[in-house]
């Protein structure tokens, strides 16, 4: 396995592409990182992800692997080292259970909220806010979702608190809560104090610059 | 594997996916029929209080929510009749279009839940979809899973019997078997699979309800 290439698709400022990069230096796998000038999409892109047509792929030995948490448990079954998901099949299941209620719960709203305007907005911060008072529920008192040290949901959502804190600047609204989610809050911050996923993040106030742009385009400009 | 319970719908098609995984491994289980739409137990609520829903796997008093996690924690623990490959690139692509299948169940049944114009949109939405699963997810293969059935003919075992259901009810043909001959193929060898054929649901009494079901859509899209 370790003899094949393995290269990654990505784009600066996508994080989705950021969690396989933090996989990738946690596992210390050495990679080629080609970065897509979206939306503008690479003959390459289209070929190695035909059905969706979007970044992150991995390709390794030739063969491509889109889906960001697709590629999460790949990178875990073809590289032994530094295990992101845990051994325990019931524990390996809620960490499986938590990311995807990150990607199907607190994403969609957080976007909502980032996106509407009015009582419409207020509606999806509201959602937002009880989404990751859900989310603290599976942090519970742990350091990390990954225990002591970080793990497959930790690696799936530690961006999630800087992100979050730019759609509420941008489009004026509330949704970390301090009083409301207080263990999920240090969270926000003690996994981007681990030094390989603090080292891996993209520029602040470049990513900052193009959410601003993105909220122009689709909300005209007012919140 | 010590007492397994699963809460369910009979209706469902997630359920039927853990159903199915269960037979084919020959897992003892006891069922638990859920009234999870209109009148959700105390026992449901305290198993899936995230998403209050079925099917939930409860091993050992443990409970497990979301099929596709479910059919990985079963996988786990009990790999007699593996749903996956050994290949970490097979397992990745049969996680691949298991994401794809839920990703798209909305879009895929929004034809039963509309009429007229919006129907008409729907279908076609659906039927775009197919047409990548057939062309890219199942090509020329036996089954999704390659020559034997794996997750994600499981995650599409819906195609089988839900879907002529709701066809013959909203009174639209999504699937044409002249246009998706080998998805059309795949269903009758997937059907014919006594694991399948032994677990399905009564026909008639699926008409019945997904009649009542398709009325109760339309009348809330009307108010």
């Amino acid at each position: 396995m370790s003899g094949e290439t393995v290269k990654l698709l990505g784009h600066w400022a996508s994080p989705f592409a950021l969690r396989v990069i933090w996989a990738l230096k946690l596992k210390e796998i050495e990679y080629e990182y080609v970065g897509e000038d979206l939306p503008n999409k690479s003959p390459l892109l289209l070929e190695y992800n035909p059905v969706h047509k979007k970044i992150p792929v991995l390709v390794h030995g030739g063969k491509p692997i889109a889906e960001s948490l697709v590629i999460l448990e790949y990178l875990d079954e073809a590289w032994k080292h530094n295990p992101i998901l845990p051994d325990d099949p019931y524990e390996r299941a809620q960490a499986r259970f938590w990311a995807r209620f990150v990607d199907e719960k607190c994403m969609p709203s957080i976007m909502s909220a980032f996106t509407k305007k009015g009582e419409e907005k207020e509606k999806a911060a509201k959602e937002a806010r009880e989404n990751f008072k859900i989310l603290e529920s599976g942090l519970g008192k742990k350091q990390f979702f990954g225990g002591e040290s970080v793990g497959f949901v930790d690696i799936a959502a530690g961006w999630i608190g800087l992100w979050t804190r730019m759609v509420e600047e941008i489009a004026d609204v509330n949704i970390i809560d301090t009083a409301m989610m207080p263990l999920l809050e240090s969270w926000f911050q003690r996994v981007l104090q681990v030094p390989i996923l603090k080292e891996c993040l993209p520029p602040q106030d470049k990513v900052l610059e193009r959410f601003k742009g993105f909220h122009k385009f689709l909300t005209g400009g007012s919140s | 594997m010590a007492e397994v319970t699963l809460l369910g719908l009979w209706p469902s098609p997630f359920v039927y996916r853990v159903i199915w995984a269960l037979k084919l491994k020959g897992v003892e289980y006891e069922y638990v029929e859920e009234d999870a739409v209109y009148n959700k137990s105390d026992r449901l609520l305290e198993y899936n209080p995230v998403h209050k829903k079925v099917p939930v796997l409860v091993h050992a008093g443990k409970p497990i929510a979301e099929s596709a996690v479910i059919l990985e924690y079963i996988e786990e623990t009990r790999p007699h009749n593996p749903l996956l490959a050994k290949d970490p690139h097979q397992r990745a692509l049969a996680r691949f279009w298991t994401k794809f299948g839920e990703d798209k169940s909305i879009a895929l049944f929004t034809f039963f839940i509309t009429e007229g114009e919006e129907q008409v949109k729907a279908t076609k939405e659906a039927q775009e979809y197919l047409r990548i699963l057939e062309e890219h997810g199942l090509g020329n293969k036996k089954f999704f899973g390659g020559d034997e059935i794996g997750m994600a003919d499981f995650e599409f075992g819906w195609l089988n019997l839900w879907l002529p259901v709701m066809e013959q009810i909203a009174g639209v043909k999504v699937m044409e078997a002249e246009s998706f001959p080998r998805l059309h193929a795949w269903i009758q060898r997937f059907k014919e699979l006594p694991t399948i054929k032994q677990n399905l649901p009564d026909h008639s009494a699926m008409l019945t309800y997904f009649k009542d079901r398709r009325a109760f859509f339309l009348a809330s899209a009307k108010s």
